[in-house]
């Protein structure tokens, strides 16, 4: 039996702006979803993932403003026909943005307020906010704000809302996005028990495909708005370049098995770490090359120093940071990672002002941050926010990326020529004269970050650059910054994805309860897996294969590295 | 702002129901309005700190209620305090003078605001949104009408949060605000209302879709999650407010 039955589903968005055409988000979609199955529905920004689910779950066309053509049926019922509040009955939808849309005083009255409005009685309402409170992790949390938890806790939470009035159907919007890796192991093992426990059919929308690749027996990739594949997961991984060709991640364990083809002659098709291990079983290992450490070079100039700085939030029972030490040379790029709450966030803002130390010092370029307010620091640290909503505020694109330059006194010709370079590195010149508020989420990300990089500024700091974004705009940010690091810019990052550090990173530091736990280069770090597991981190996937392998130390830390490590089947004396 | 919303604690306003506490609300709050005695609105603003002092957490907000309330408050005493060409001047600079039952009036209007302000803050404080919610339903208000009021509060402090979050993003591209000229204040504060503005409407359109998918109006009768009893305690804390009032109102 259908679970979800879509067909010829157009839904078309108004136009912005007078004198721009309607957004068509889906069109003629067809999808059937059987009853107990399991789909990851992956797509870049904008495939049209949300619309979907928005469909799915009746907002669309009942609550969005927008047309729709075509038919939808979840558990038989017509979502067109169907009032939204009943359709809550058979599907759940726990949207990407799980924070706004919680609303209550309390984690219990948010479970809570569904019961009511089906008019269930009061100790009914009471079981089951226990019961779905304890099946989601959630217990003892019940008169906690939810504004006070965790991303992870929150979106626990806004399962738990969709969940207590027992759909049939759990719709997940991009359910890992901005989670730390604990908080997206948690949600992955509550999806694999909710599903194992009750049947439930789940439908996942997600760019994160290294988290759905666990649990989804079907992919349903979207792209423009129609659907470009529609089978088993396996069939797509062993396919890399079609993910790629839209705008689609590898999971590191399928890169793998095609690196690892592509080099031995052999076919490997594996993408889950049991059937990797399994399929690279009793390989014998070549000795890593142990390359000698880079020399280091003491003699650059510390751009920004932290000396013993501690800080703690008002009210607050425990400091934020407590005695951090250490120095960023001019020209280094730096990661920082670490769990949520661990004090990354609190430690980027010291470097640009927001926060000034309770204790010891931040010297930024000389200038002791105490001393100096964030404008001012803004001539030397700039910072790019993870939501670009939190700043767009011009009436033209171009003002919006003018306005950090002209606070900072640039005018005439160096301003044009400065906005012009900005604009034209990220495509945006077509859009000069647009509102920056009604494009479309890629394209706001990456005006912020046109404004970001017009500031030219010697320090970048950036909180998260990869949120939200897919494999194109990722790559496009990350190089871009990579071009301005190139010529003396001074990176500083906060990210969870471990691929992104390998991959740009020269220093990493990790965070923990407010600690400096570990820094070193990435090699040393990710290859560290005890420090990692303490700190509540995962290694990468190929890491913690190679250690399922018994590989000795040094672990590799990206595909080439394990492929290269692998006798008779990797990249001996080849490109590894 | 904070201090609009719930904060966990014990006492004795922890333990009424929830229209006992809005009654008791109306009926000092209307006699704070009416009363004219400043030895009177003294008295209850002193009662109004004893009510609560045992519980510490309510107590630790005593103080950033007061900062809020200290420039109004100040104003009032200070021009409450000066009259025009007053025979009986304490104090006088050219025409205009301060006397002293100028001095006890100015008292009272601030006692009044203050005793005003401290009531609805300890109603707030402690009621949780849910329990003040089903206490306005349970006393005839329309639910929709309960939650919007209770909701407005919370969200005044969420957009708190959102201008703080917004004023640090136009910071670190260099805003900077030269707070002597007015005219220049209002100008740079442009990039920090229009994002809020445009992110107010974004939530409210993910609110108003939150409650769709959480089935609000999906029957015509809502139930609760709280049982909401008029006990003794309830009884007896209205019959004293009520002797209280009427014993100063006859005094």
């Amino acid at each position: 039996m259908s679970a979800i039955q879509v067909e010829n589903l157009h839904v078309a968005y108004p136009a912005p702006l007078p004198h721009l055409s309607q957004i068509d988000a889906l069109k003629g979609i067809d999808l059937c979803v059987q009853a107990g199955e399991c789909v990851a529905l992956l797509g870049a920004v904008g495939a049209g993932k949300t619309t979907l689910c928005l469909a799915l779950s009746g907002a669309i066309p009942q609550a969005v403003d927008c047309t729709m053509k075509g038919r939808v049926t979840v558990g038989g019922q017509d979502t067109r026909a169907t009032p939204m509040a009943e359709l809550a009955l058979t599907v759940g939808l726990v949207p990407e943005n799980a924070a706004a849309y919680l609303f209550t005083a309390t984690v219990a009255d948010e479970v809570a307020f569904g019961l009511e409005s089906l008019g269930l009685d009061a100790d009914e309402i009471e079981r089951r906010v226990a019961e779905t409170l304890t099946d989601l992790g959630l217990d003892g949390l019940d008169n906690r704000a939810p504004q006070t938890l965790s991303g992870g806790e929150q979106k626990r939470l806004a399962m738990a809302c969709a969940m207590a009035m027992r759909p049939a159907i759990l719709l997940l919007d991009e359910p890992t996005a901005g989670l730390d890796p604990r908080g997206r192991r948690q949600i992955m093992a509550i999806i694999n028990r909710l599903r194992r426990e009750y049947g439930m059919t789940v439908l996942m929308a997600s760019q994160d495909i290294e988290a759905v690749v666990q649990l989804a027996d079907r992919a349903v990739m979207l792209h423009d708005g129609c659907v470009a594949f529609d089978g088993p997961l396996g069939a797509l991984l062993a396919q890399p370049s079609i993910l790629l060709k839209r705008g689609l991640d590898i999971p590191q364990l399928a890169e793998l098995a095609t690196e690892l083809s592509r080099h031995s002659g052999q076919t490997f098709t594996f993408y889950r770490p049991d059937e990797a291990a399994r399929a690279l079983a009793g390989h014998a290992e070549r000795p890593a090359d142990v390359a000698a450490p880079p020399p280091s070079d003491d003699s650059r100039t510390p751009l920004i120093v932290l000396d013993n700085v501690t800080y703690c939030y008002p009210e607050a029972t425990r400091p934020a940071l407590c005695g951090i030490n250490f120095q960023i040379a001019r020209g280094d790029w730096l990661a920082i990672i670490g769990i949520n709450g661990s004090g990354k966030s609190t430690l980027i803002r010291h470097l640009n002002g927001l926060l000034k130390p309770g204790s010891g010092t931040v010297w930024v370029n000389g200038m002791d941050t105490r001393q100096h307010s964030v404008g001012q620091l803004a001539r030397v640290v700039s910072y790019l926010p993870q939501n670009p909503d939190r700043q767009i505020f011009a009436a033209r694109v171009y003002d919006e990326v003018a306005y950090g330059p002209r606070q900072l006194g640039l005018r005439g010709t160096e301003l044009d020529e400065r906005v012009h370079t900005a604009l034209a590195m990220l495509d945006l010149i077509a859009y000069a004269e647009h509102p920056p508020a009604v494009l479309s989420y890629a394209l706001r990300r990456r005006v912020v970050l046109a404004a970001t990089l017009a500031m030219a500024s010697p320090v970048l700091a950036l909180d998260e650059p990869d949120v939200g974004l897919d494999r194109w705009l990722s790559e496009q940010m990350m190089d871009l910054i990579a071009q301005r690091h190139r010529q003396g810019t001074t990176v500083v990052m906060i990210t969870h994805d471990l691929r992104m550090v390998a991959r740009y990173a020269q220093r990493v530091i990790v965070m923990y309860e407010g600690q400096l736990v570990a820094q070193g280069t990435p090699a040393t770090i990710l290859a560290d897996v005890d420090m990692l597991h303490r700190v509540d981190l995962d290694e990468l996937p190929v890491t913690a294969l190679a250690r399922r392998l018994g590989l000795s130390a040094p672990l590799p830390v990206s595909v080439a590295d394990l492929a290269a490590r692998l006798v008779g089947i990797g990249t001996e004396g080849g490109d590894g | 702002m904070d201090s609009l919303l719930y904060v966990p604690g014990r006492g004795i306003l922890y333990r009424l129901d929830p229209r006992t506490k809005l009654l008791w609300v109306l009926s000092v709050s209307i006699y704070a309005l009416i009363e004219q005695s400043t030895a009177v609105l003294l008295l209850i603003l002193l009662a109004l700190h004893l009510l609560i002092w045992p519980t510490p957490t309510v107590r630790a907000r005593f103080g950033s209620l007061y900062r809020t309330l200290a420039p109004l408050l100040s104003l009032l005493l200070v021009l409450g305090c000066l009259r025009w060409q007053a025979a009986d001047a304490l104090i006088a600079v050219g025409p205009v003078g301060v006397t002293l039952p100028a001095i006890w009036r100015a008292l009272g209007l601030a006692a009044r605001i203050a005793a005003l302000t401290l009531t609805l803050s300890l109603f707030l404080w402690s009621t949780t949104p849910g329990d003040a919610i089903a206490g306005l339903t349970r006393l005839g208000i329309p639910f929709t009408l309960s939650l919007a009021a209770v909701m407005a509060m919370q969200q005044i402090v969420i957009f708190k949060m959102l201008f703080v979050q917004i004023l640090e993003a136009q910071q670190s591209r260099g805003l900077v605000i030269d707070r002597r000229n007015p005219l220049r204040v209002a100008r740079a504060y442009i990039p920090v209302i229009v994002p809020l503005l445009i992110n107010a409407f974004r939530q409210a359109d993910e609110l108003a879709l939150a409650l769709q998918m959480r089935g609000l109006g999906a029957r015509r009768t809502r139930s609760s999650r709280r049982r909401l009893h008029m006990t003794a305690r309830d009884w007896l804390f209205i019959s004293a407010t009520g002797a209280v009032l009427c014993l100063l109102a006859c005094s």
